[in-house]
């Protein structure tokens, strides 16, 4: 019987002096994983290596019992695998099915029928059966980012590999994507890399973070926020002390570090447990 | 979980060959609507169908082995057109942004180039319809001779295909758009230098072009090794199609080699498309040029024999309409006369307008065939363009003369054909078919200063007539031909005598006698 995890073992990415990823080990299982981590940590080239379009230096990956670094076992893991791009393209000129279409040879989905019919499906996953005869362009930006996730599950690929899929859609669209990676993450493996924590902790039962090209975090949302307890509190100004703050809508500072005695603290949300987990990280510095 | 998430049949994964037919397949379509394709057909056709709907530029008398050759110009456009649209459709990848996307397909980029180089065979196949329709609809005109080259006719196709070809190639060396437009360029300038440039480079570019002043020549007095020259540009074609696909990914261990070959077979296949023409088809030309009986099949209509080569002999049955148009005028016992019209092909070897055209052979060869004062008539036949319409005039010309003097010696004569007897002549030359009388009024229309030349073929040998002449029968052409043909008939031996003047001539018609020298 197939796997139905992911597997990475020691993985060693460089670019010229530059090490992208260094020794990163992690495992996948079905659901939705997030991928956290600052620009800049690896997260693309992760990605990218786990979705073939690049070899890593070292080390090892096992894909749904597939090893993709093979000549023989990158087809087999292409033909397992969906991909949504962090920058998805379009032929702006094709309509959505025939773009759908398109995608569906290039799977290898040859018998036209078939290929038509999957084609309706994914676009009628995504809610876009209403407009599959529009052309690309006509359609806005939201419809489009569901017709870059329409491609990427064609052929019913058992792991998804989602590189900032939200960015640039409006909350009614985010909430609709949510819920139809919460759908996907349902029986297939779902890596969702993201800036977005509270994609993260509204959707995923995994969370991963890279920093630096090391794997930083391996555990839960709830894991990752229980990092930050008793290390938030709330203030009338700044906290010196705090190693991040701002002032929140309701007029008071929200402060992540070490509290001062008798401060007021809160319970800590997964942001905050990302943020002091990178505590002394470059992106960390931008934020305080 | 929505249902549509998960298909109920999981669709079924087919091997390479098959996906890279069904991508060509997809591509192939996408080709044929796409714009700059459309738009290079639409030119391409646009002036046959003009042809076809106006009429008045319609060639009523194709030379299909000609034809065939004619027909790979234009065509040039709809591979212009195929080598943009293949660079785009390549490039489609790159420019949309698709690439991140694409790399991690189940179909590698080396099959989507092999993919792109079959769906090139769309817009051949296209050019093919378009050549066949264009030389069945010349095949159908009733004025049709000569038979088509079928390796004449593949040639466009696979022209156009090798542009599509090139395009492709061009999208794996860059990405730069202007690459393909560059090529289109240095492409047409390569063939505009295959056309003017030195013999050898004749068959250098995509299409091989001929003298096309000598006129109309039969097939066998023609050098054109399309055959080689087909091999040449499919070498050429795998030669680049291979590198293409190499440049893709593929192993350069199969495609390298293989393409080497390919491009030992363009040296090998090319060379001998550049040979100079061969001995036995100069000797042919030889022949042709200047004794032609012996090559010739000869009827007979309506009293007047008929000598061409072959497969220009149903064209007597236009030349008769001219014989006939003259001679109905004229008086029974010029009539009656014994007539032969000889077809003659001029080959203006040292390329000097003066040369003239070789009389004497023609006469001893006509002397041996028994056929003395044979009328010369020229390959080219028609109201396709200023050349051939020229023709036309020029024999109906000749074919009065013979008429009005009784030989031929004023055809080859560089001397003016003065007095009425010029009138004579040109009235009737001009009168005697619609077409000759419309190749008249566009003789005279080029004209320089109204006077009018019967040059033989494309030489310098031939009389004029002058302006004076030209003038008192275009007035003659504008009153009903019956009863100007009457009066010709009536008074021919006065009108035939070199003494009489034009001005006797003008009274009889009463019309005004010219001003000035009247030669």
């Amino acid at each position: 019987m197939a796997s139905t995890s992911v597997a990475v073992t020691g993985l060693v990415r460089r670019y010229g002096r530059h090490t992208a990823l260094d020794h990163v080990s992690l495992g996948l299982t079905k659901g939705v994983t997030g991928l956290l981590g600052p620009n800049g940590a690896g997260k693309t080239t992760l990605l990218r290596i786990l979705a073939t379009a690049m070899s890593p230096d070292q080390g090892s990956i096992d894909l749904l019992g597939i090893d993709p670094l093979t000549a023989r076992g990158r087809l087999e893991a292409r033909r397992a695998l969906g991909y949504l791009p962090q920058h998805p393209g379009f032929h702006p000129g094709f309509t959505a099915f025939e773009f759908i279409d398109y995608v569906g040879i290039l799977r290898r989905i040859t018998d036209r029928r078939q290929r038509h019919d999957e084609a309706r499906r994914v676009l009628a996953a995504v809610g876009l059966s209403d407009v599959r005869g529009k052309k690309i362009k006509a359609l806005s930006g939201g419809m489009r980012q569901r017709v870059a996730l329409a491609a990427a599950i064609v052929g019913d690929p058992q792991f998804l590999i989602l590189d900032e899929p939200t960015v640039g859609l409006d909350p009614k669209q985010r909430l609709r994507f949510r819920e139809l990676i919460a759908e996907l993450g349902e029986g297939r493996v779902v890596l969702l890399s993201t800036h977005q924590t509270e994609d993260v902790g509204a959707l995923c039962q995994h969370v991963v973070v890279l920093a630096g090209g090391t794997v930083r975090f391996d555990g839960s949302p709830a894991d990752l926020s229980a990092h930050a307890a008793g290390r938030v509190w709330h203030s009338d100004q700044r906290d010196p002390g705090a190693v991040a703050g701002w002032r929140t809508g309701q007029g008071s500072v929200h402060n992540i570090g070490t509290p001062p005695p008798g401060a007021a603290l809160l319970d800590p949300t997964l942001e905050d447990g990302y943020l002091l987990l990178l505590d002394g990280d470059p992106a960390l510095e931008e934020v305080a | 979980m929505t249902t549509t998430l998960t298909p109920t049949t999981p669709p079924r994964i087919a091997g390479r060959p098959a996906t890279v037919l069904t991508l060509a397949r997809a591509e192939s379509w996408r080709l044929l609507r796409h714009p700059v394709l459309l738009v290079a057909l639409l030119l391409t056709v646009a002036p046959w169908v003009y042809e076809l709907v106006s009429g008045g530029l319609a060639t009523r008398y194709p030379v299909l082995h000609d034809e065939d050759r004619f027909v790979q110009l234009p065509m040039l456009l709809l591979a212009a057109g195929a080598l943009l649209a293949v660079n785009l459709a390549a490039l489609r990848a790159q420019r949309d942004n698709m690439e991140a996307f694409y790399a991690v397909q189940m179909t590698t980029a080396a099959q989507r180039t092999v993919a792109h180089l079959l769906s090139a065979i769309a817009p051949a196949v296209l050019a093919a319809v378009v050549v066949t329709l264009r030389l069945i609809w010349l095949a159908a005109v009733p004025g049709a001779v000569g038979r088509v080259s079928v390796p004449e006719a593949v040639t466009a196709p696979l022209v156009v295909l090798l542009a599509g070809v090139v395009g492709l190639l061009l999208a794996r060396l860059t990405t730069a758009q202007v690459a393909a437009p560059l090529a289109i360029v240095a492409l047409a300038m390569l063939a505009l230098f295959s056309a003017v440039g030195p013999r050898w480079s004749r068959w250098l570019g995509p299409i091989a072009f001929e003298d096309e002043l000598t006129g109309s020549l039969p097939p066998d007095l023609m050098h054109r090794p399309v055959v080689w020259h087909l091999l040449y540009l499919s070498a050429l074609l795998v030669t680049l199609a291979l590198i293409a696909v190499g440049l893709s990914g593929a192993r350069w261990r199969t495609t390298g080699p293989a393409a080497a070959l390919a491009a030992v077979a363009v040296a090998v296949t090319g060379v001998p498309q550049m040979a100079a023409e061969p001995a036995d088809v100069l000797a042919a030309r030889t022949a042709a040029a200047t004794r032609p009986a012996g090559g010739q099949e000869c009827r007979e209509i309506d009293g007047v024999r008929f000598c061409a080569f072959p497969p220009y002999e149903p064209r007597a049955a236009q030349w008769a309409d001219v014989t006939r148009g003259i001679l109905r005028w004229a008086p029974a016992e010029v009539a009656g006369s014994a007539y032969t019209v000889r077809q003659r092909v001029f080959f203006n070897s040292s390329g000097d307008l003066n040369d003239p055209v070789p009389v004497a052979d023609w006469q001893a060869d006509d002397a041996a065939a028994g056929t003395p004062d044979s009328v010369p008539v020229s390959t080219s036949w028609g109201d396709r363009d200023g050349y051939n319409e020229l023709q036309m005039f020029q024999f109906s010309g000749a074919f009065a003369i013979r008429a009005v003097t009784g030989s031929t010696t004023a055809v080859y004569d560089n001397a003016p054909i003065c007095g009425a007897r010029g009138l004579l002549i040109l009235w009737l030359g001009a009168q005697a078919t619609p077409e000759t009388r419309k190749a008249y009024e566009h003789s005279l229309d080029n004209s320089y200063g109204g006077s009018v030349v019967l040059a033989v073929l494309t030489s310098a040998s031939g009389p004029s007539l002058p302006r004076e002449t030209a003038d008192l029968a275009r007035k003659l052409l504008d009153r009903p031909a019956a009863e100007v043909g009457e009066q010709m008939r009536q008074n021919w031996a006065k009108l035939a005598d070199p003494a009489t003047g034009l001005d006797e001539a003008a009274q009889l018609f009463g019309l005004r006698a010219p001003d000035g020298s009247l030669c």
